[in-house]
């Protein structure tokens, strides 16, 4: 019965930890702009080019292959990679939209972010530093 | 040579950009599909597999180089190299984009004409699930490209958005192997986005003129009815007695407003996907009355799978008005020709098409397609294998 228990305990622990895996919205701390869930899929699906200041919003994310990437797109966006990559085929080779510009980790993120004022990304909210705004989590 | 003069001043206008140290973005698209039909009592249009295995009929790669010369404007150039064509480069597209605002822009240049919902897209197979477009609607690329102008809006609404495409142009160049003009193209379409569901609906209008069709046609009647003593001159069939009896302008298609309009929409709810697409289009004073085409696609989203059926529908309808002569000789012709022309053309399909995304950017598809001829109630069974990317 208690290994039973202890195993529990260690499944439960493991789940949760697991689950708290969080990405964090991030934007520059001089963007007063309230960016909600709904905008912020708007914007990474190329729906919202500006932010209400007319500023043209450079879209950043991290690369394909980053486990951050695979999570904000499902849980932000409701989109697998492959989906994303798909949405985004039809729009970039029609003269739609440019998709989002990948950067290499989430250092170079949080330099971009700092340094371009109409800039939007996303890291591992373990990663965030005071530089960046966090706008939304998921 | 205007389109080779378009292409290569956009080329320059790119490398222009490249040199004022801009940026230039190269991205693209390919496939490489293999297909056999397995079961051949037919050999359907528009499909263009036979008995033998063939690697080559909808291969293609595509290379798309997009430079950034400021925050307004872009040039962007689309090559193309099609099995079909004997891997030909194309300049598919070429076109400069001048940004008015965040949510129009207008585009002057060589772009796919969005005949249809996905024609501008047709191409890159990644984007969508199947092998390819359904081909009741989505038949090919003879005369899609056109050179002109196009304006395009997006506007939130609601919880939704909107899309408003408008393009004014013309084509000039082959189809079925005969010149083809289509001009004062005027093309609107509007499609409304939700979270889960979309609608669409367009419509086309141009004047068509097939210049080959002509000679074709007064040899059509002179070798059927030349024996009896019938003559055509300058567009007029005589009688044995000599009497003007039929004016074959009529079938000429020379400048005829052609209208294309289309709607559809697709659902993407909870992994399963539905979607369908419905087009009617005619050419007037033709042979054909009307093109009724349409698919309904039903799809289940696995993991990293997706698995479709589709059923499609290419259906001619010909009312033989123009078979309006006094001569019943002359409407034989006329009912004849159409018939042999076009009454073979309608077929129905239903196929299962799985796509696998095995990697980033890559995804296996494979296809089983029975092609059923509506006029012989023959049918041939295609099996298609190929894979799709983007980088």
């Amino acid at each position: 019965m208690n290994l039973f228990k202890t195993i529990l305990a260690t499944i439960l622990l493991v789940v949760s930890s697991a689950s708290l895996a969080e990405i964090s919205v991030i934007v520059n701390p001089a963007n007063s702009d309230a960016l909600d869930e709904k905008t912020i899929k708007r914007i990474y699906l190329g729906k919202i080019k500006a932010f209400a200041n007319g500023d043209k919003i450079t879209v950043l994310t991290l690369t394909d292959d980053a486990p951050e990437t695979e999570l904000f797109r499902q849980s932000a966006l409701n989109k697998s990679n492959s989906q994303f990559k798909s949405y985004w085929s039809k729009l970039a080779f029609t003269g739609k939209g440019t998709p989002p510009t990948e950067v290499a980790n989430s250092a170079d993120m949080i330099n971009a972010i700092k340094s371009g004022t109409a800039s939007i990304g996303f890291v591992d909210s373990s990663a965030v530093t005071g530089d960046v705004k966090v706008v939304a989590t998921f | 040579m205007k389109k080779t003069l378009l292409a290569s001043s956009l080329m320059a206008a790119i490398l222009a950009g490249h040199a004022q140290a801009s940026d230039i973005d190269f991205s693209g698209y390919g496939s490489i599909r293999g297909g056999i039909l397995v079961n051949d009592d037919i050999t359907p249009q528009y499909y263009g597999y036979d008995d033998n295995i063939d690697f080559k009929n909808e291969s293609l790669f595509a290379l798309q180089a997009k430079a950034t010369l400021n925050e307004k404007w872009n040039a962007t150039i689309v090559l193309q190299a099609r099995g079909e064509d004997d891997f030909d480069l194309e300049a598919r597209w070429a076109y400069l984009s001048y940004q008015y605002s965040p949510d129009t822009t207008i585009s002057v240049g060589r772009f796919a004409l969005p005949y249809f919902r996905n024609s501008d897209t047709q191409d890159i197979g990644y984007s969508h699930n199947y092998s390819r477009l359904p081909t009741a609607i989505y038949l090919g690329e003879e005369y899609d490209i056109i050179e002109g102008v196009r304006i395009m809006h997006t506007a939130l609404v609601g919880d939704g958005d909107i899309t408003l495409k408008g393009s004014f142009g013309s084509f000039s160049g082959e189809a079925g192997g005969n010149d083809f003009e289509l001009d004062n193209i005027l093309q609107a379409s509007v499609e409304y986005t939700y979270e889960w569901f979309s609608v669409f609906a367009g419509v086309l209008s141009a004047d068509a003129t097939f210049s080959g069709l002509d000679g074709f046609i007064d040899n059509g009647l002179t070798s059927t009815l030349g024996g009896f003593g019938y003559q055509v001159n300058d567009g007029m069939v005589f009688d044995p007695a000599g009497t003007n009896v039929y004016d074959l302008n009529k079938l000429y298609a020379d400048e005829e407003s052609t209208l294309y309009w289309s709607t559809g929409f697709t659902i993407d709810y909870e992994n399963w996907l539905f979607n369908a697409e419905y087009a009617a289009y005619d050419i007037d004073n033709s042979f054909v009355e009307e093109t009724k085409v349409m698919y309904v696609a039903l799809g289940y989203r696995f993991d990293k799978a997706v698995i479709s059926f589709v059923h499609e529908d290419f259906d001619i309808d010909s009312d033989y008005d123009q078979a309006s002569s006094s001569d019943a000789n002359v409407n034989a012709f006329v009912v004849g020709f159409t018939d042999t022309l076009f009454k073979p053309d309608s077929y129905d399909a239903q196929g299962i098409h799985l796509r696998y995304d095995l990697d980033q950017g890559v995804a296996l598809k494979l296809e089983y397609t029975v092609i059923n001829n509506d006029l012989a109630d023959e049918s041939a069974s295609l099996v298609t294998f190929g894979v799709d990317f983007i980088y």
